[in-house]
């Protein structure tokens, strides 16, 4: 049974703070509750915020009421590199968490910890009070060291939201079955073509609908205001500069470029069409394959080629489940739209129930 | 030098949905300050737009209205610009899909029927509004227009005078209310037009430089700036006054000049990009057939023939076009006066219109009757209209013997004698009867000479009483100022 569930500070519970671990929020209460919160209320599920490390916008400084930034981002030839400390991203272990992993990287320290990251198909989860960051790429997941624990959150959380029209009617329901039914699965990061184009792709995509999402944040109406300012034109610049740490001030800068006049058919455009290029092959492999796995090493860094594999999910909004596999390994599985119970029957076959040690 | 102006419009219009845009919040004008606000138009964080299906049905039927072809699926774009009016620093547009594109629409003036072409109309969401106050030097901001929804009708540049601008939106105005689509009212705000003009040599292709007029609440205002824009361009071509720049301009009404807002130079560059296809609202054939379908009735004819042969409002042409019985009595009264000029015939039609969208229809919102049934004869009421406009009743009278007639087949004229109510134009003795009040009150009458106005009303008084009412009012009183002057 689950008695508790984490929730990201991304994620809105009413009259507590939602400050997306960002000091651009600081201050600001949430003025009501998402769908999955109520949800998992109305199970009779405690719904607590996490201690500290899980946050929605990574930032420097930290925010005001805990999490520390956990994921920087760099440019490098238009490309995001998330930095991280030594001990990334500190995932609660006795309990699920919900948080939204638009950048990758909570799939990528799920493993990396013992535990898996489920990622729902888009649209199986409503978004419904999670502070927006990508906006086609956000979508609430769920991490957790016990992997049916986490499916069970999932068919509690799932299902059609008035207020999220993205959200389809077919709530999600655990179906156990052998993974000898689920037919061919595919082989290594190597044999799938297209991770140093994500990459690029997620940097574009992802910055410019990031720097669209915080422009609200101006230090008026809510969050961070700075003390110093002699003009309203200083008090925008001066609450931004000083809430925002360098993640979204390079989101900000790179996506408003992207997105110009003299970029945006160069870059943006391009983008869009390589994601729907990206889909499509993703999704005719997935018509011979039920299921493709990637293979990771946990003992590498997060670098450029863990940013395309671990943005698949998001760019392509496909199911997808990330593990530890044992030997150092770790294995990201995708599968068809709203085949949920094909991770969960692949993890199990993995004995990904037991938590493993390596 | 013989010159040509050539006109674009963009006119926006507020869509007539019970909610907003993207959200449940109340769309009805004249709230107090952020009455009609909730997180989502607010620009709170966490929230999701939820389109309104009826705003999306509006942009169609306004589409198909204006023979424009229906887009096949409802998408929206993010336009990005930072200002305090905008909650969530972007306005939800559509640019890559517009709802309805290449339309029509068939314009009369006095030089003859036109026809101007449509490139475009978009569905957007409105922005709210700062209110500044100068004495604490202080602004607010009221988000109730915010993400209320808009459609903007964008024309080509096909307009050559401002007879046809004015034509253009009358007949816009007429289309859309009728249809229910906009109450179009310009004082409100819920119709805004913006000009786009340029001066060329007559006969040149090339389009001359491009100025944005916008800020006009009238068509005389509209009007006016046409014609100030249109000066002012020709004097920086002919007399070099200054140098014409593409630029936004806005119209000072109150003291009639424009003034420069913006440059291209300084233009905004909105960022323009999709939103998520997760808003994608496809637009099947089916739907547009079924919203064309239940579009009351449009009889265009009567439309344009109300709007332009009698020159009625277009509010009050709408309400008569909207219903048949009204339309069809107002057309049998006014052909009583077929055969006079038509100055005098839109005089007459004016006063038609009056009586039964005043007289009759509070008459029966009142007593509740079935409107077909108490009509009195078309013949009767120009009659009395003709009355009316002779100065021979008053218009109170008219009022009354109107009520008369609704109840019971009365006899005009003879009521009219009967209850005495006739006004005479020359009544005989006028003059004597003012001399001698003046005579009377010889000491009041000499005030007005000093300044003294109400002095001429209390003459007015003694002598309508004198002539039991039956002399023209307009009459006494210029026969009274003549004799007070006279003293
Ligand atoms: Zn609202």
């Amino acid at each position: 049974m689950i008695k508790s569930v984490y929730i990201s500070n991304d994620i809105m519970v009413k009259g507590l703070p939602a400050t997306a671990g960002s000091k651009a929020l600081a201050g600001f209460a949430a003025p009501f509750s998402a769908t999955t919160v109520e949800r998992l209320r109305a199970a009779g599920i405690e719904a607590k915020h996490t201690p500290v490390g899980v946050a929605g916008f990574p930032s420097d400084p930290p925010a005001v009421g805990g999490a520390r930034p956990v994921c920087d981002l760099q440019v490098t030839e238009f490309s995001f590199y998330d930095f991280l400390d030594d001990n990334g991203i500190a995932l609660p272990q006795d309990a699920p968490t919900l948080c939204n992993d638009y950048c990758g990287a909570h799939k990528f320290f799920a493993a990396k910890n013992r535990m898996v990251y489920l990622h729902p198909t888009y649209g199986r989860v409503s978004r419904f009070g999670l502070i927006q960051a990508v906006s086609s790429m956000d979508q609430i997941g769920i991490a957790g060291k016990d992997v049916t624990q986490v499916f069970r959150t999932l068919e509690i959380i799932s299902g059609r939201d008035e207020r999220d029209i993205a959200t389809f009617d077919e709530k999600y329901k655990i179906e156990e079955y052998d993974v000898a039914e689920i037919p061919a699965v595919i082989g290594s990061t190597s044999t799938y073509p297209f991770l140093d184009t994500a990459a690029a792709v997620h940097f574009i995509l992802s910055a410019a609908e990031f720097s669209n999402n915080v422009s609200r944040y101006d230090g008026v109406k809510f969050g961070c205001r700075s003390k110093n300012y002699k003009s309203l034109e200083q008090l925008y610049l001066n609450s931004r500069g000083e809430g925002f740490g360098t993640f979204i001030k390079t989101a900000v800068i790179a996506g408003t470029a992207l997105l110009s006049k003299d970029y945006y058919a160069d870059y943006y455009e391009k983008a869009l069409r390589l994601r729907r290029h990206i889909k499509n092959e993703t999704e005719s492999l997935l018509g011979k394959y039920a299921v493709i796995a990637l293979t990771f090493d946990i003992h590498k860094e997060f670098d450029f080629e863990s940013a395309g594999l671990f943005s698949l999910p998001a760019l392509t909004g496909l199911p997808a489940l990330s593990l530890y596999n044992g030997d150092g390994q770790g294995l990201l599985l995708i599968a068809r739209p709203r085949a949920e119970n094909d991770l969960l029957a692949m993890a199990l076959a993995l004995n990904m129930g037991d938590g493993e040690v390596d | 030098m013989e010159y040509e102006v050539v006109m674009g419009l963009e006119v926006h219009i507020e869509l007539a949905t019970n909610s907003k845009l993207f959200c449940a919040c109340s769309a009805k004008f004249g709230a107090g300050p952020n009455e009609n606000v909730c997180p989502a138009c607010a620009g709170m964080p966490g929230m999701l737009p939820v389109v309104n299906k009826r705003a999306i049905e509006l942009g169609i039927i306004a589409s198909s209205l204006l023979n424009c072809k229906v887009s096949d699926r409802v998408v929206f774009d993010k336009k990005n610009y930072f200002y305090p009016d905008l909650s969530t620093g972007y306005q939800l547009t559509q640019l890559a899909a517009p709802i309805g594109t290449n339309g029509s629409v068939q314009i009369e003036t006095a030089a003859g029927k036109k026809t101007i072409t449509i490139k475009q109309i978009h569905i957007e969401e409105d922005a709210g509004k700062l209110v500044h106050d100068p004495r604490t030097g202080s602004s607010m901001v009221d988000y109730n227009r915010a993400s209320v929804p808009l459609i903007e009708i964008v024309s080509n540049p096909d307009f050559r005078n401002s007879d046809e601008v004015i034509a253009y939106l009358t007949k816009l105005q007429g289309l859309l209310t009728t249809a229910g689509v906009s109450d179009c009212k310009m004082q409100e705000g819920s119709m805004r037009c913006d000009v786009n003009l340029s001066v060329r040599k007559k006969g040149a292709t090339e389009y001359g430089v491009r100025t944005e007029v916008k800020n006009m609440s009238s068509f005389k205002a509209i009007a006016r700036a046409i014609a100030y824009e249109a000066e002012r361009h020709i004097d920086a071509i002919e007399h070099k006054t200054e140098v014409l720049v593409q630029e936004t301009r806005g119209w000072n009404d109150e003291d009639g000049f424009s003034f420069s807002m913006r440059s291209k130079e300084n233009a905004a560059d909105y960022r323009y990009f999709p939103y998520c296809d997760s808003l994608a609202v496809p637009v099947p054939a089916g739907w547009v057939e079924e919203l064309k379908n239940a579009i009351p009735e449009l009889p265009e004819e009567k439309m344009r023939q109300y709007l332009f042969r009698y020159n009625l409002p277009p509010g009050d042409s709408a309400i008569l076009v909207g219903n048949k019985v009204l339309s069809g009595y107002f057309d049998k009264t006014v052909q009583v006066f077929d055969n006079e000029k038509i100055e005098v015939i839109r005089v007459f039609a004016r006063e038609i219109a009056n009586f039964i969208l005043t007289d009759l229809l509070s008459f029966v919102k009142s007593e509740g009757l079935v409107l077909e049934k108490l009509i009195p004869k078309p013949q009767k009421l120009a009659h009395l209209i003709k009355l009316y406009k002779n100065n021979r009743i008053s218009r109170v009278t008219g009022r009354a013997v109107f009520l008369e007639m609704l109840k019971s087949d009365v006899d005009i004229d003879r009521y009219l004698t009967e209850n005495n109510l006739l006004q005479e134009a020359d009544f005989s003795g006028l003059d004597a009867i003012i001399a001698s009040l003046i005579d009377a009150h010889f000491p009041i009458a000499q005030e007005f000479k000093a300044g003294n106005e109400k002095v001429l009303q209390f003459f007015i008084g003694r002598i309508m009483k004198e002539t039991k009412g039956k002399a023209d009012p307009k009459a006494v009183k210029q026969k009274t100022e003549e004799a007070l002057n006279g003293l």
